[in-house]
Formats: structure tokens, sequence, C-alpha cells
């Protein structure tokens, strides 16, 4: 079979203190959360670097042991952090969780199309419907398959909203005192089941038309958004033909949607530990694992695989039984689209029991090699290049010893390979993605502002 | 004296994008609102201020002129923040549109972000429901919802003790879970529980702003805001309404000295009064006249068509200030055109100018010293605390304001040379509100 060549996208998840107990690293960063020094130090090393993008979740749940016991994840909220980092990179694209649950459309909108402007086009949206959180809200959440048809709607909502400028309605004409023409703005009328919408921005038609849409669930209703609608997927991937049929699955999903499947860029995460040499790296994840509290380990364990897993030798993989098979699992619970992943660490890799805490405490069934970066460039590289993957989302286990091996060791290796880039060319998240620019859709009736 | 400069892409008159300086090609980008925040930084300004409307303005042509508030409040205020170190943002934001548990959430980042700098005029909107498939409350409901909605915000901002996050590696604790308080808010009109997943921000509460001049957005200022814009035009005016919303902050157990009373005003200085009258001209040479009539009509709520704009008003076609609909859209400024129109008898034309041009605000052209004067006389004379200066265009608005005004009142000791403080509540001189005693937990309610 032929392979790729060329450069992969590469994305970094911002994780400011690290995933799991990294934090109780003694280099940690804790002390500086929330304040937009650390963040932007990790997105100018990131643009250093040349990556595509930073990418910033958001979910409004716990996750696990007591409340507060951990400095949570994604405490960070995305429009306020991506508005600050706009104003100090210049290059980097800025990627945003938004959730279609808890924030109405056109708001969600008006933030992207704001960012969009304030850093001159680098923004993407990563869809997401929640799982959990409507508490804060006073309300109850969908279940999945009809979140997903409130998704599509909603992103039609933003995207008619975008849309709604045409590319040439700002003309500037001070002479005639016209900003604008009136018959290039339409306000739009739209009525859904779930959403009812009248109106437009009050900014014009942004540098990328429409922030870079990203999506990152892999339930079945998930896939088929992501087919019509991602341009960037992530997803959770741990064995290479298991990807490759995902991404080749996709692909002909989005074909039969009428798109070119070049279109759409699947990114698998990968939760590397690397090292000058391979005895570094494995010192390191040792240091990680020993962060970890066993008994707060063994909780989120059992939560994440769903199964008792109480008076188990440490030392020994986990006997299969314990475990039900994917297809009986409960995709509603947290992580659960990525339960396949646990299964396959206990059932196939044999992995121990304190292996696995290791894994679910800190890679909810992520890519985790553990290397020299020469060993994880060969995975990464073999991926791209047999058509498992189009690129990367790499998060640092630890900050600041991982994120700087990833951003050191790791992405000039890529370099010196030829399949990472060494300078930006374009000046645009669409540019480095390798995506075109949607532009005004065509109109055949003139419904107008004027 | 306490002084905010008003944040606009292309100066506060309405028709001075068409000036061939103005910056109307950026409107929307990075430069503009980072470069206007570090001016009005280095002159030392307390804060910038960020309004927020969703229509398209009273009588306009849609598109005849750039939109007023396109930007979006909290991207932009955090694109500033990112740029500058101790000016204040303040961002308007609406409780009609946004939940507030997205509220909270957007202030308390925007306040970690800026290291304790963020501010938030409470609005409940009047028009733009149709972009969220929403009927707007009744009217008379307004304030009784912004003061719930109120209540909500607080209680999630005062959910983590300010001693909650211990860092403790060793022991493997961020923060203590019995610091952390979860809300349970389950109101009238909003419901909210849990709390946010960030700890309490610097200033503990954003300072909390508002600006409705209507008898029951006075009540709620008095009850709850820390600045108070307003428009007001006639000193006699303004000092009425700068002692009644003392008096009545007084009656409901708060520090009068904690509430920073604020009117607008738009200065158009230069070094001679010949100078600045000059650029006056100038500027009102952009006014299209059938859309400054239009929007007038709309400010006084009267058919005008017919009138000579070179003579005042006849007064028996406006209604009375205590009679008219001050509920209506910019209906709070209602008393200001009256008293431009009945008590100073002003042409047509000369007020379409001030509206374009200040918006029913106070206007203020002449020398340098003559305009600090009037300020001076206000803020000695107790009607007001402090200005909002909204400048009247960019660029040359902002530098007049910024090289020759602030300079000047200054030098009569009436503004600062350098900050002293870290956050906007110490540049406005207002207390951090702590995280309240604990004695049991019960939860918030409405």
């Amino acid at each position: 079979m032929e392979r790729r060549r060329g450069v992969m996208n590469l994305v970094m998840f911002l994780q400011m203190t690290g995933r799991g107990w990294a934090w109780r690293s003694p280099r940690s960063r804790i002390e500086e959360l929330w304040g937009l020094d650390l963040p932007l130090s990790l997105a100018l090393q990131a643009e250093r670097a040349r990556f595509d993008a930073v990418f910033l979740g958001s979910w409004l749940s716990w996750e696990g042991g007591a409340i507060g016991q951990q400095p949570f994840t994604a405490g960070y909220e995305p429009f306020t952090l991506l508005g600050a980092l706009a104003a100090r990179t210049k290059h980097i694209g800025l990627v945003a969780t938004a959730s279609t649950s808890f924030e109405y459309p056109y708001n969600v909108a008006r933030f992207l199309s704001g960012l969009d402007w304030l850093s001159r086009g680098r923004i993407g949206w990563n869809v997401v419907t929640s799982t959990g959180g409507g508490e804060h809200y006073g309300i109850e959440l969908p279940r999945n398959e009809e979140r997903y048809t409130r998704a599509q709607e909603y992103l039609d909502v933003a995207c008619a909203l975008w849309d709604a400028w045409d590319d040439d309605a700002v003309v500037n004409d001070r002479e005639q005192g016209v900003w604008a023409r009136a018959d290039r703005i339409h306000p739009i009328d739209y009525k859904g089941e779930y959403y009812r919408v009248q109106g437009q921005l009050f900014m014009h038609r942004s540098p990328q038309g429409r922030p870079v849409i990203v999506q990152a669930g892999q339930s079945p209703a998930g896939m088929d958004f992501a087919s019509r609608n991602a341009e960037v997927v992530f997803t959770a991937q741990s064995d290479i033909e298991a990807a490759k049929a995902f991404r080749l699955e996709l692909r002909e999903r989005a074909a039969s949607a009428g798109r070119d499947p070049d279109s759409l860029k699947v990114l698998p995460g990968l939760l590397p530990t690397v090292g000058r040499t391979a005895e570094e790296a494995r010192e390191f994840e040792h240091q990680l694992n020993l962060w970890t509290p066993f008994e707060v380990g063994l909780a989120r364990a059992e939560e994440t695989l769903q199964a008792d897993l109480s008076g188990l030798d440490p030392d020994q993989p986990i006997p299969a039984e314990r475990l039900v098979p994917p297809e009986a699992a409960n995709i509603e619970a947290s992580f659960g689209s990525r339960y396949r992943n646990f299964y396959d660490m206990v059932v196939h890799q044999k992995m121990s029991l304190r292996d696995v805490i290791a894994r679910t405490d800190r890679n909810i069934g992520h890519n985790a090699p553990v290397g020299s970066a020469g060993d994880i460039a060969d995975i990464m590289q073999e991926w791209y290049e047999t058509g498992a993957c189009d690129g990367w989302a790499i998060t640092a286990t630890a900050v600041p010893e991982a994120y700087d091996a990833v951003c050191d060791l790791l992405i000039p290796e890529l370099q010196r390979r030829g399949v990472a880039r060494r300078e930006y060319e374009g000046s645009t998240l669409r540019d480095h993605l390798g995506l075109a620019r949607p532009g005004s859709p065509a109109r055949t009736t003139a419904a107008t502002a004027s | 004296m306490n002084l905010v400069m008003f944040y606009s892409p292309n100066g506060r008159m309405r028709s001075g994008w068409r000036s061939p300086t103005s910056p109307v090609e950026e409107l929307w980008g990075p430069d503009l609102p980072i470069r206007l925040a570090q001016r009005a930084e280095a002159a030392k300004f307390d804060a910038v201020f960020l309004a927020d409307v969703l229509y398209f303005q009273m009588g306009g042509k849609i598109g005849a002129q750039p939109f007023s508030t396109g930007y979006e409040p909290f991207t932009t205020m955090s694109a500033m923040a990112a740029q500058t170190r101790h000016i204040g943002l303040i961002g308007t934001a609406s409780t009609t549109f946004i939940h507030p548990f997205n509220m909270a959430r957007y202030l308390t980042s925007l306040d970690w972000l800026s290291g304790g700098r963020a501010g938030w005029n409470i609005v409940t909107s009047q028009a733009g429901e149709e972009h969220y498939g929403m009927q707007l409350p009744p009217n008379d409901e307004r304030y009784v919802r912004a003061e719930e909605y109120l209540t909500a915000a607080k209680a999630l901002w005062d959910a983590w003790d300010d001693d909650a996050v211990v860092n403790d590696r060793a022991n493997a604790t961020w923060a203590r879970a019995e610091s952390i308080h979860p809300v349970e808010f389950d109101g009238r009109f909003y419901r909210t529980a849990g709390q946010l997943f960030m700890h309490r921000s610097p200033q503990g509460w954003p300072v909390i702003v508002q600006a409705g001049q209507s008898p029951a957005g006075m009540d709620f200022a008095a009850r709850n805001a820390e600045v108070v814009f307003t428009a007001q035009t006639d000193l006699d005016v303004a000092q009425g309404f700068y002692r009644e919303i003392k008096d009545r902050a007084a009656a409901a157990g708060r520090d009068p000295g904690g509430i920073r009373i604020m009117p607008g005003i738009t200065p158009i200085v230069a070094e001679t009064a010949d100078g600045a009258r000059a650029f006056e001209a100038e500027l009102d040479q952009l006014i299209d006249l059938e859309i400054g009539l239009a929007e007038l009509e709309g400010a006084l709520q009267a058919d005008l068509s017919g009138l000579d704009p070179d003579s005042p008003i006849p007064p028996g076609l406006l209604v009375d200030p205590d009679a008219a609909e001050t509920d209506a859209l910019g209906g709070s400024r209602y008393r200001n055109f009256y008293n431009m129109a009945v008590r100073h008898q002003l042409t047509i034309r000369r007020m379409i100018g001030l509206n374009d041009r200040a918006l029913g605000h106070s206007s203020a052209t002449g020398a340098v010293h003559e305009v600090a004067d009037q300020m001076q006389e206000w803020f000695e004379g107790q009607a007001c605390d402090g200005f909002a200066i909204t400048p009247v265009t960019v660029p040359e608005g902002v530098d007049s304001v910024c090289d020759l005004l602030i300079p000047e009142l200054r030098r009569r000791g009436l503004a600062r040379s350098e900050y002293q403080g870290a956050t906007l509540r110490d540049n406005l001189g207002l207390r951090r509100p702590a995280s309240p005693p604990r004695i049991a937990t019960p939860p918030v309610s409405a």
C-alpha cells in the first residue's frame, strides 16, 4: 500500500496542570490557576513548536473523588480565555469547546464570530452535547440520540447566523454614508423543532467565514453528526487497525453526505511520555504513577470500567469476567463512549490493576506510548502514513515536564522527519489544517434586511 | 474623581465613521480595542466600559452606519485584559439573554484572567428577543427578575470560601471540600445548583454597575449597584438624581460612599474654544440629516416632519417628561432631550448634532479649561462622583481627551497620576466583598 507523504496536523490539548495527579509534581503550576500567565505560556510554547492549534476542553461535572480534591481539569472558561490568547499569539489556532446544551445558539455564534475577528481567523469550535452538568441550569439533559438531533439544529442556526452577512456586505463608503449594503444582509428566520431564531449578528462575516467545526463523540449518533458536519474529529483509538477502520468509515459517510472526504481530518488522541531515552521515559511514567493515591485511583477505575475491582492484587491483570462486554456497557456513563478502549486494555493487553488505575486516571482510553522521541515518532508516523489518522491531538501528562518533552524532543524529531511543519505558511486555522473557507452561500430569493 | 472611558470603535458619534481618519476598516479586529484600552490605561482611567445592545439603532437605515456595539463584550474585554495591567474592564451583559450560571462563569473567568479588573453593567433587555426565540418578560417584572438573578450570581460567586484552595501537594488536596458550598437556588424565575469550577476570584465579585433611570431602576441601583452610569445634561437634575440615589442607598442600609455615580460626557476639547467649535462644526458635516432627524424623532417620541431645522421645536409638540413613557427604548434620556428642546430652546439642527454625538448625555464643547471647569463644577457640586467619558470620534476624540483633558484634570488634582492598587475595586475605591461567614450551611434560595 502506498504510504502518505506530507505534514500531519497536530493539535495540543491544554491541560494546565497535566493529567490526573501530575499536579502533585513540585514543578506544577497549580498556584497560578486561573490566571492568564499559565495558559498563555503553554500556548506560546505550542506556537513556537508550530502546532496547528491549541485546544481547550470544557465540562461541568467533577471528575470523581471529593469535590475540589484535584484542580479541576476544565476550569478555564474557553471563550474568555481564547479572547485573551488571541491578543497575545499570532499564528496558532485556538479551539474552544462549547456545549449545545447550556448556552443559546445565538450567544455561541456571537462568541465564536467575535473570537474569529479578534484572532484574525484562528478559531475552531469543538461541538459537545454534554453528559452532565444540567443541574447548574436547572434542566434535565436529553438522552444521547436526542442530544445530537438538537445539536444539528443548533449548528444549523449558528451556520445560518455566520452566513447571514454576504462576504461583501460591508463597503465602508464614507462619501455616500453607506457602511454596509442592506441587500447583502439577510436576517435569518429559523424555525426548528428545538430552536426558533430570527435576526442576525451585528458584526459582519468573520475572516474564516465560519469557525472550524470540531467534534469528538464516538457514539453512533456522534459519528453520524461528525460525518455531516465536522472538519476535525478527535477520537480515542489505541489500535491502528481500528483507527484505520474508523477513519475510513467516517470518510465514506462524509462522501455519502456530499462532502469531500479530505475536508474531514481525523486526529486520535495521544498521551505520550517522552524521554531522551526510553529508559528515562519509563522512569518518568513510574514517577507519575506514584503520584496517584491508590484508593482514589481504584474508585475512579471502577467508575470508568463500570466494574467492581475490590479484592484484587494490584500488580496482577484484572480478571476479564469482572467487566461487561462493550455492547452491554452504558454509553451514558462518564466517558462511556470510550469503554471499548478500556475493555481492550484489560482483556487483550492484560494490564495490571495498578497500570489500569494509572491509565483510567490519566488517559481516558487514548494512545499512551512511553519511549524516546524516536519511538513515539515511529508510531505517529506509521499511523499517519498508513491512513489511520491525519495527525494527532496531543496531551501532556504533566506540565511542565511532559509538555516540555513534547515541544523540545518530540516535535523536533517529527520536523526532522519532514512530517511536522517547521514554519507556519498560512495565517488562519483553516490554512494550517488545509481546509477550504466556506464562501457566502448563493442567494436565490432576495430575503434582505431592507 | 472617578473616570471611565467608553469604548467605541468609531467613537461616540454615530456618524463619526465617515471621517477620513476613522478606523472603520478595523472594527472588530484585535488592534483597535487593544490600542484604545492601552491609551486609556496610559491616561490612568479607572476602567474602560463596553456597551451592548442587540438592535439596529432606532430610525437608522440598516447598514447606513456600522453597528455601534457589534463586538462581543466578554471576548473583547479578555483581549484588552491580555494587553493591559491596571485598567478596569466593565462590560454590559443582559440578564435576559444569558443564564445566571453562565454569566457568573464568564465574569469570574474575566476577573481571574485580568487579575481582578472585571465589572458588570447589568441590563435587562428591551429588544433583541427574536434572536433567542423568546418573549420578553413583562416590563414591570424586569427588576424583580434582575434582583433574583443577581442573588443567584452572588450565591455562585460566594460558593467557594476565599481560603478554599490550599494547594497541598503532599496531602493530595487542592481545595478543602468543606470550604466549597454548592448552591441550591430554586427561584421564581431562575434555577441553578452546584458551584463554579473556578475558586473565588481576586475581587470576590465583579464590580456591579447599573444604568437604569426609571423608578424601578433607581431602586435596584440603590440596593445593588456599586457604579451607576446615568445620562444627565442639566446640573440641577443631575444633583437631584445624585442625592436621590445616595439617600435611597442609605435607606437600604448601604454606605452611600460605596456607590459611584458617573454621568456620561462627550467632550470636544481643543486648546481654544474656537478650535473646539470648528472641530464640532466639521463633525456636523458628517451627519446625514435625514437619518439624524429620524433618530431625533425617536429620542423625542415626536413627529418633526415639516418643521424648520433652524428653529426650536414648538413646545406643545412634546410630551411632559413626567407623563412620557420612560420605559421605551432610550426613554430614560427623554427628560434630557425635552430640556434641550423646551428649557434651552435649541434648534432641531443643533439637537440632531448633539444626539448624533452624545446620544442624550452631556456634551461639552470648548477650550480644555472650560470643559474641565464644567466637570469640576459638577463633581464639587455633588452632581456626580466622576464621569464616563465618551470620546466623540476615534482617533481625534480619544487623543484630545487623553492628551489635553485628562492632563488638565490631573493638574487640578482631580485625576490620578499613577495607579495605586491592583484591582478595579482599588481603582474605584470600593471595598471587596469577603466570603460570607458560615455557621450552618443552608442552601441559598430566592
